[in-house]
């Protein structure tokens, strides 16, 4: 049997060919060289991504801040450099009131469950860091009330992104429970620290608030366990893709039927059948990878395949059931055609048997 | 993707720079694995060393895809070193990279481009080199010696039939093993196009293939 041309496996013969290193190997050298004499610094770095990309992680960070700044500016009639000053300030100190209020219009323009966790989290580190930077400022005289008002924002914090965590679906959980938990231990480790700079004056507030995270840690990390036991909800891309891959299998299956039913196939159909499975394993293993867009756009280009087989099988298949037709055709007409010419040829069988005998009986034969 | 790197290159540093985080010292023997990414970080924090490494995991790829492509070892050498040069200057002007291996490629590519341009090379084509039976001069050289066999030749004689964005769409998927993102990017086409043209492109390929066989059967 003749083997089968497969261009991707003379590709792979093409790669398993050596490279030839030694040039390089010896390049090496001078690029090294090169490099070094013309080296990259980071301010250069620094000051070139700025300049050459607005949108970088700079203008990124500060782009969420946009309509905070704005809102804050319209309250204190232009005061937005106060909201900017403010973000440094500890409990006590002049413009901290002002940092809370942007918190606040932050949380009130964040809608989703999962951003909204994010940012209290990060919020929360802010509670411990302003609580580090209070007792680090002079532990022996720092105000007990603001230890226990800026502890008990920081339980609030916390039992809030414990809360958003569980109504989290279980995709989101997996994704982002175990970030969320270890900020939160992050924090949980400052309050800690705080609590023995604090000693024998540390507030009920600070110890329940470090309970508080300990809790939340844990039970962040619990709903993240439940998840992974729980089926896995499709999203929506996720079910396109599945979707698709479904009907590029029945679309196969469909076309593997035809071959076999009608007894029918071409090189070029067997050759299109065969990409066709290719890309249907390819959009599997997207989907097992999660690429799901990938996973979609194969599987489509697999039924599209499938429909191109399908249709050069369909037009084999007339041509052969013409070729067939005809064929029985012609040997049901042969009969009648093999009967009338017996027929003449027994006659002139005959005559000549005649002409013979009265040959014979005359006596010319013989002669 | 994650690759081996012997720690000896990481450790061998006689630069005045290091690397920051990456360890410092380690067993000679032992081996990590760090992404491009992890090594390009270094490289931006001004790590010149970090950069030889990524040269030494993708300069061959490079070089083998700009061979392949022309037959013509003076010019894969032009195209490689002038991707790397090209490469730091885009880094040092603090410029991102997203994907190390599929900027190499792209490099490679536009740089192949320019230089073919500019050397009116009609001639070093893979259509006519197969028609011409034109072999590189020197005899021990990588084209010779490992590429130009009958089977690639005739894959070869084959890829030249089919249109250009084809020859490199199958050429990075199937020699340089890219993945569809990956192709897309030194493309510039989307990853449905991607697959649309690897599909037909496989199919023309094989189709080519099938004909010079039995042109070959024919005149034997």
């Amino acid at each position: 049997m003749k083997k089968k041309i497969q261009p991707t496996d003379i590709f792979k013969t093409v790669r398993k060919q050596p490279v030839d290193t030694t040039w390089i190997a010896s390049w090496r050298t001078t690029l090294e060289k090169h490099v070094a004499d013309h080296p990259i610094t980071r301010v250069q770095h620094q000051e070139h991504t700025q300049h050459a990309n607005p949108f970088s992680s700079l203008f990124l960070q500060l782009k969420p801040m946009i309509p905070l700044i704005l809102a804050i500016a319209v309250v204190l009639g232009g005061g937005s450099t106060a909201a900017i000053a403010s973000q440094n300030d500890v409990p006590g100190e002049a413009l901290y009131n002002i940092k809370l209020a942007t918190e606040e219009v932050r949380e009130a323009m964040t809608f989703s469950k999962e951003k909204k966790a994010e940012l209290k989290a990060q919020l929360a580190i802010r509670r411990a860091d302003e609580l580090t930077n209070l007792v680090g400022q002079d532990a022996e005289n720092v105000s007990g009330e603001l230890v226990a008002e800026t502890a008990k924002r920081y339980s609030k914090l916390v039992h809030e992104v414990k809360n958003l965590t569980k109504d989290f679906s279980a995709e989101a959980r997996l994704a982002l429970a175990p970030g969320l938990a270890k900020r939160i231990s992050e924090t949980a480790e400052k309050l800690e620290t705080t609590q023995e700079e604090l000693g024998e004056t540390t507030t009920t507030e600070l110890d329940e608030a470090l309970e508080d995270a300990v809790e939340a840690e844990d039970e962040i990390l619990e709903s993240e366990k439940t998840a992974a036991e729980e089926e896995p909800a499709l999203t929506k891309g996720q079910e396109r893709a599945a979707g698709k891959i479904k009907a590029a299998t029945n679309k196969l299956n469909s076309v593997t039927r035809y071959v076999t039913k009608f007894n029918v196939t071409t090189e070029q159909a067997s050759t299109t059948l065969g990409a066709t499975t290719a890309l249907l394993a390819e959009a599997e293993a997207f989907f097992a990878a999660g690429s799901y867009d990938e996973a979609f756009v194969t599987a489509q280009t697999s039924i599209r395949a499938a429909n191109e087989a399908k249709k050069t099988l369909r037009e084999t298949f007339v041509k052969v059931s013409k070729e067939r037709a005809d064929a029985a055709r012609a040997e049901t007409d042969r009969p009648a055609n093999t009967k009338k010419n017996e027929g003449k040829a027994n006659a002139k069988a005959n005559a000549n048997a005649q002409v013979e005998v009265k040959l014979k009986t005359e006596g010319v034969l013989e002669l | 993707m994650l690759y081996h790197i012997q720690l000896t290159m990481l450790t061998c540093n006689n630069s005045n720079q290091s690397f920051v985080s990456l360890p410092a010292r380690m067993e000679l023997t032992e081996t990590i694995e760090y992404s491009d990414q992890e090594i390009l970080t270094k490289v931006i924090a001004g790590d010149g060393d970090a950069f030889a490494i990524l040269y030494d995991r993708h300069a061959s790829a490079a070089y083998r895809h700009i061979l392949f492509r022309c037959s013509d070892e003076e010019l894969a050498k032009d195209v490689v070193s002038q991707t790397f040069l090209h490469i730091w200057n885009h880094l040092r002007a603090g410029k991102p990279i997203q994907s190390f291996r599929a900027f190499v490629f792209q490099s490679a590519r536009n740089t192949f481009i320019d230089l073919t341009r500019k050397k009116d090379f009609k001639n070093l084509s893979l259509e006519t080199i197969v028609e011409e039976n034109k072999e590189p001069a020197d005899k021990t050289n990588l084209a010779t010696e490992s590429i130009i066999n009958e089977e690639v030749r005739e894959l070869k004689a084959a890829l030249s039939t089919l249109p250009l964005i084809y020859q490199e769409i199958l050429t990075l998927r199937y020699l340089d093993e890219l993945d569809i993102s990956e192709i897309a990017k030194v493309t510039g086409k989307k990853s449905s196009a991607i697959y649309v043209s690897l599909h037909r492109g496989v199919r023309l390929l094989r189709k080519a293939l099938v004909e010079a066989e039995k042109t070959l059967h024919v005149q034997s």
